[in-house]
């Protein structure tokens, strides 16, 4: 075996390294998921499913030594919350039907928001300081596709599909570097660019680069729905600075965002969507 | 050496890896520190491969790298394959012509490991013209400031694994 290391090693080695140069390169020049990378991502999978089960009993140990006070004064929080929210439904169930009677009167298409979803467990997170991806245990066998955006429970945005293999897809999170979402101010509906920033990835921000407008903090950022990739109205996150950027011409806003991404362990991709606005 | 005194040296190694892998992301994932948490799998590679035969590291850093290109996401693919060959084959070189190998060598090894690793993570970046330098510095930086203190353990880890079949 020695024998066979000594005089094939460096042999061995430089075929290891043209397989992983060809797997860059096709990875890098094709749209999709290549074959053998998807092939790795199926083998890998009871892997990542048995670690990620692992992972989710440590945390539920974890999770009973929370503090009891800190849970009574989440507690209440909610409660204060859950009564202004109904306080607002009450006003919004009067507000849409006075918008039914109106595009009634205007003989507008009636609006629709239809989305359609497939749950997903988290088996894998990226363990690099320098990307923000998740992996999820859904893939193209649950009509999970590339672009594909997915949401946590309470509907705000954690990221698009990027990947996906037949058991498996790789979900690039709003705060990643390659991420890039065309948003709109809630308040305003001005139209701006959302993206990660290696800056702000590991504080859990990112940004939205704008050049006027009058943006403040607090202000909802939310998916534009523009060119039809992706819904709108997707929660992003919410304004917490405005800076002026590097060339001193423009501003951009750091965004906190509303999905809790590393407390996420389910999330659901919407497979598809019939927006009418 | 024998096959099998082989075989059980690097299926040992291999275990300690994987040992090493599972404290990465069952606990070192959730310890944030000023943004960042230790990167533990290039001084995995490092620490080995400044002690043993430097064509049997590198087969063993290219199957550590696979492995972890399977189970984590990374840049693109295979990086890992190639980051890992790549520490070493530096640590190869660090053991045989600069430092003895011991402590001292798999801790320089380790902090050459971890900055190559973030090295070719921010060319990738700067490739796709995502990557701000400074940024990419300071990612760097705190990430060999949190994961160095680490080498001691996988120092300890794999040192009985040396000890036991450099005696044969």
């Amino acid at each position: 075996m020695k024998r066979f290391f000594t005089k094939n090693g460096i042999l061995l080695l430089a075929a290891v390294t043209i397989v992983a140069v060809i797997l860059c390169v096709v990875s890098a020049v094709s749209s999709g998921t290549g074959f053998l990378y998807n092939a790795a991502g199926v083998i890998a999978s009871p892997f990542r499913a048995a670690g990620a089960a692992v992972s989710g009993w440590v945390e539920d140990i974890g999770g009973y030594f929370r503090s009891v006070e800190g849970l009574q004064r989440e507690n209440e929080l909610l409660r204060q919350e859950n009564a202004r929210l109904q306080e607002a439904i009450r006003q919004a169930e009067t507000d849409s039907e006075e918008n039914a009677r109106l595009r009634s009167l205007l003989e507008l298409r009636r609006q629709r928001r239809e989305l359609s979803f497939e749950s997903a467990y988290i088996t894998g997170r990226s363990v690099s300081n320098w990307a923000s991806t998740l992996t999820l245990g859904k893939g193209t066998s649950s009509d999970v596709a590339i672009g594909d955006c997915v949401v946590d429970e309470y509907g705000y945005l954690v990221g698009v599909i990027t990947d996906a293999g037949l058991n498996w897809s790789t979900v690039t999170t709003v705060l990643d570097t390659d991420s890039q979402l065309g948003a709109t101010v809630f308040r305003t509906g001005e139209t701006l660019i959302a993206s990660g920033d290696l800056h702000l990835m590991n504080s859990n921000r990112l940004r939205a680069n704008f050049l006027e407008g009058d943006l403040t903090e607090g202000d909802l950022i939310v998916t534009s729905g523009l060119g039809g990739y992706y819904p709108s109205d997707l929660v992003i996150g919410a304004v917490e600075e405005i800076k002026p950027d590097d060339s001193g011409l423009g501003r951009y806003a750091v965004l906190a965002p509303k999905a809790d991404l590393d407390a996420l362990s389910e999330v659901f991709v919407i497979t598809d969507f019939d927006i009418v606005e | 050496m024998g096959q099998g005194k082989l075989f059980y040296r690097w299926l040992f190694y291999a275990l300690a890896a994987l040992l090493g892998l599972a404290l990465q992301s069952l606990l070192l994932n959730r310890l944030r520190l000023w943004g960042v948490h230790p990167f533990l799998p290039p001084v995995l590679v490092a620490v080995a491969a400044a002690w043993e035969d430097r064509q049997e590291s590198l087969c063993a850093a290219a199957v550590l790298g696979l492995l972890c290109d399977l189970l984590f996401s990374p840049v693109v693919p295979c990086f890992y394959v190639l980051t890992f060959a790549a520490a070493a084959f530096l640590t190869g070189l660090i053991s045989k012509h600069l430092i003895v190998p011991g402590f001292f060598c798999a801790l320089v090894a380790s902090a050459a490991a971890v900055a190559l690793s973030g090295l070719l993570h921010a060319l990738f970046l700067t490739f796709r013209g995502v990557a701000d330098p400074a940024a990419a510095a300071s990612i760097l930086g705190r990430e060999l400031v949190l994961t160095l203190p680490l080498v001691p353990l996988v120092y300890l880890l794999y040192r009985p694994i040396h000890r036991r079949f450099a005696a044969d």
